[in-house]
């Protein structure tokens, strides 16, 4: 599986990264603001995206709403960390999947991607 | 675990610098929307980078944080005591990036918990202003070994073209010229983009000071502002390192000196002026005040008192000669000594890591004008304009920056007094140095050029056999076992023999 990372933490993305490798999927892309998100999924197409929410620029949930305009099909898995339920839930609702917790488990964070694939 | 907790710290610290500018920004103006959320977005990341890392510290602080922010985006406008509270959160950020720096234990959160709650009512905060473009962090990371690697396979190719260049001139065949000439000016597009690698924005040490200024200037309780001009202005990385020090002295003394003889009677508020200008190749960084100046007749008496000067010299000296005293090791016109400033080493200590990079100090001064204090330096010490000379067939080069001026000598006018050889130019006297003692080398017979050379306020008359050429030469450092002080470094002359770079303040006078 070829996914794209979006985190504006580089700290957040190398740890995620090295998570999803070990679980044997392939990182095509990393983004760290909303709209450098949307340009690396037209130009990569990724079968999952990981979206952060609290971004520069745009937030994560801008962008899920921009990236199912463009490819409805789109898979995404936000990453949330707590206290934000409110935001989550919007980003369902936008199009996203489903959802994970900052701090990382990894049985939890590949548990959550195989569910999302299935869906 | 090792490699994401260096990630960590890193870009924690960035956070830090990021969170110093926007809060000084804020200060400024704190309805400016777009920094609240720029700071809570800050939090935010960093509390989720902490969870991950189970830094359970910085996750309670930076939640507490980002909680109390949530209600400050909703009202459009943060309070000056808070803002004044985030610097606090930012420093004890700082403090945990050290910490985690030094392989120690986070520091307390207990103390700022506290505070958080005692967060209400409160007195106004001075302002400080920083100005510029901001100027963002590259995208991309790139170990600074690999940038010198090439920087070296550039410097090395720059030989190769002179001497490339050199030959072509010889054989005298228009194939071979143009296609020097095309690679000439190719290698020389390459050597300046990768001297450009290693640049770095002077504002990477300019984002310092607002927030040392503030603190300091609070803690003296004095009215001051800080503007600063040109942190876009981008300089060689080993200029970047050894910048903050000489610049630190300079805002320090103009916060001491200069601002101090604010009369109340003066309206004007105390202005201090940070400001980097580039005139070609070289910058000019100078620190400058609104206060009544440099009291020359002040400096006058120090240093006669001081012994630094005669009386009768005193007589001969022009504002400028006054000026350069400021810079005598043995001078301060402060009587007292502050905490931070008036020990009376800063301006000679300022004064000779600029002349070791190649520049110098400039001190100027109107009455009633304010002091200003500028640091000419080049953008970058890789490539140095020099003047090759030859001394018994043994070339050396000479970095323009010292150079005057140049002349042939004529020995009718040469005159020794104690073991000194002077000589009169322009109806002054010359002290002269003859460099083949120095280099332990032996002169040849005939007519002899001199450079005048100037370097910490002396000017001397090197004797030499022949100026040959005036050159773009790459620096190399010299390896630490040969080194000696007279010679900075050596370079490669376009026949592909070595030249000594000579340092004239490493020559015993």
């Amino acid at each position: 599986m070829r996914l794209l990372v979006v985190d504006d933490a580089m700290f957040m993305r190398r740890m995620l990264s090295d998570i999803l490798e070990k679980g044997g999927h392939t990182i095509c892309g990393e983004a760290s603001t909303g709209k450098e998100a949307i340009e690396r999924y037209k130009e990569l197409k990724p079968d999952l995206v990981t979206m952060d929410i609290i971004m520069p620029d745009m937030s994560g949930i801008e962008a899920v709403k921009e990236i199912m305009k463009i490819d409805p099909n789109a898979k995404i898995l936000m990453v949330s960390a707590m206290g934000q339920q409110a935001l989550v839930l919007e980003a369902v609702q936008s199009g996203a999947l489903d959802y994970i917790v900052k701090p990382f488990q990894p049985s939890r964070v590949l548990e959550s991607i195989e569910r999302v694939f299935k869906k | 675990m090792k490699e994401y907790l260096e990630l960590f710290t890193k870009e924690l610290e960035e956070y830090v610098r990021q969170l110093n500018k926007h809060l000084l920004n804020l200060e400024l103006d704190r309805k400016e929307k777009r920094l609240i959320i720029e700071v809570f977005r800050i939090f935010h990341t960093i509390k989720g980078m902490s969870q991950t890392m189970g830094f359970d510290s910085l996750v309670g602080v930076s939640h507490s944080i980002e909680d109390l922010l949530t209600d400050v985006k909703t009202k459009g406008e943060i309070s000056s005591n808070l803002v004044d509270f985030l610097f606090t959160v930012t420093d004890f950020l700082a403090l945990s990036v050290n910490a985690l720096k030094n392989r120690e234990s986070l520091p307390q959160s207990a103390e700022i918990l506290d505070a958080l709650d005692k967060i209400k009512g409160g007195k106004d905060l001075r302002s400080i202003k920083a100005r510029g473009p901001l100027v963002e962090i590259s995208d991309i990371r790139v170990k600074m070994e690999k940038i010198d690697v090439l920087f070296n396979l550039a410097n090395e190719l720059m030989i190769v073209r002179s001497r490339f260049a050199k030959m072509s001139k010889e054989m005298d065949d228009t194939r071979l010229r143009v296609l020097s000439e095309t690679a000439s000016r190719l290698i020389s597009s390459l050597q300046d983009e990768v001297v450009r690698l290693r640049m770095l924005p002077l504002s990477t040490v300019f984002d310092f000071f607002p927030r040392w200024f503030r603190d300091e200037a609070k803690r003296q309780k004095k009215d001051v502002g800080l503007e600063i001009i040109g942190g876009e202005i981008e300089v060689d990385r080993s200029i970047i390192e050894v910048l903050k020090e000489p610049l630190l002295h300079l805002l320090r003394n103009a916060l001491d000196h200069g601002v101090e003889v604010y009369s109340p009677e003066r309206k004007e508020k105390g202005e201090i002026l940070l400001k980097a200008v580039r005139e070609k190749d070289r910058i000019r960084i100078s620190v400058s005040d609104n206060g009544k100046g440099i009291d020359l007749e002040e400096v006058r008496r120090q240093a006669i008192n001081r012994k630094i000067i005669t009386e009768k010299e005193a007589q001969c000296y022009t504002d400028d000669d006054f000026f350069r005293l400021l810079t005598h090791p043995d001078f301060s016109t402060k009587k007292g000594v502050s905490t931070i400033s008036g020990r009376g080493i800063g301006l000679n200590v300022v004064n000779s890591t600029v002349a070791r990079l190649g520049g110098r100090l400039l001190v100027s001064s109107k009455k009633a004008g304010g002091s200003c204090f500028t640091l000419e330096l080049p953008i970058s010490l890789a490539v140095v304009r020099a003047m090759i000379f030859n001394l018994n067939g043994q070339r050396f080069a000479l970095p323009l920056t010292y150079v005057r001026e140049t002349f042939f000598m004529s020995d009718e006018f040469l005159k020794t007094v104690y073991h000194r050889e002077l000589y009169p130019l322009r109806g002054e006297i010359l002290p002269l140095v003859r460099l083949s003692n120095r280099l332990n080398c032996v002169e040849k017979e005939g007519r002899k050029s001199v450079i005048v050379v100037e370097y910490d306020g002396k000017r001397r008359g090197f004797i030499t056999d022949e100026i040959l050429d005036e050159v773009d030469i790459v620096v190399k450092k010299l390896h630490p076992l040969i080194a000696v002080p007279m010679y900075s470094g050596c370079s490669i002359y376009a026949d592909g023999l070595p030249v000594l770079i000579i340092d004239p303040r490493g020559l015993n006078d």
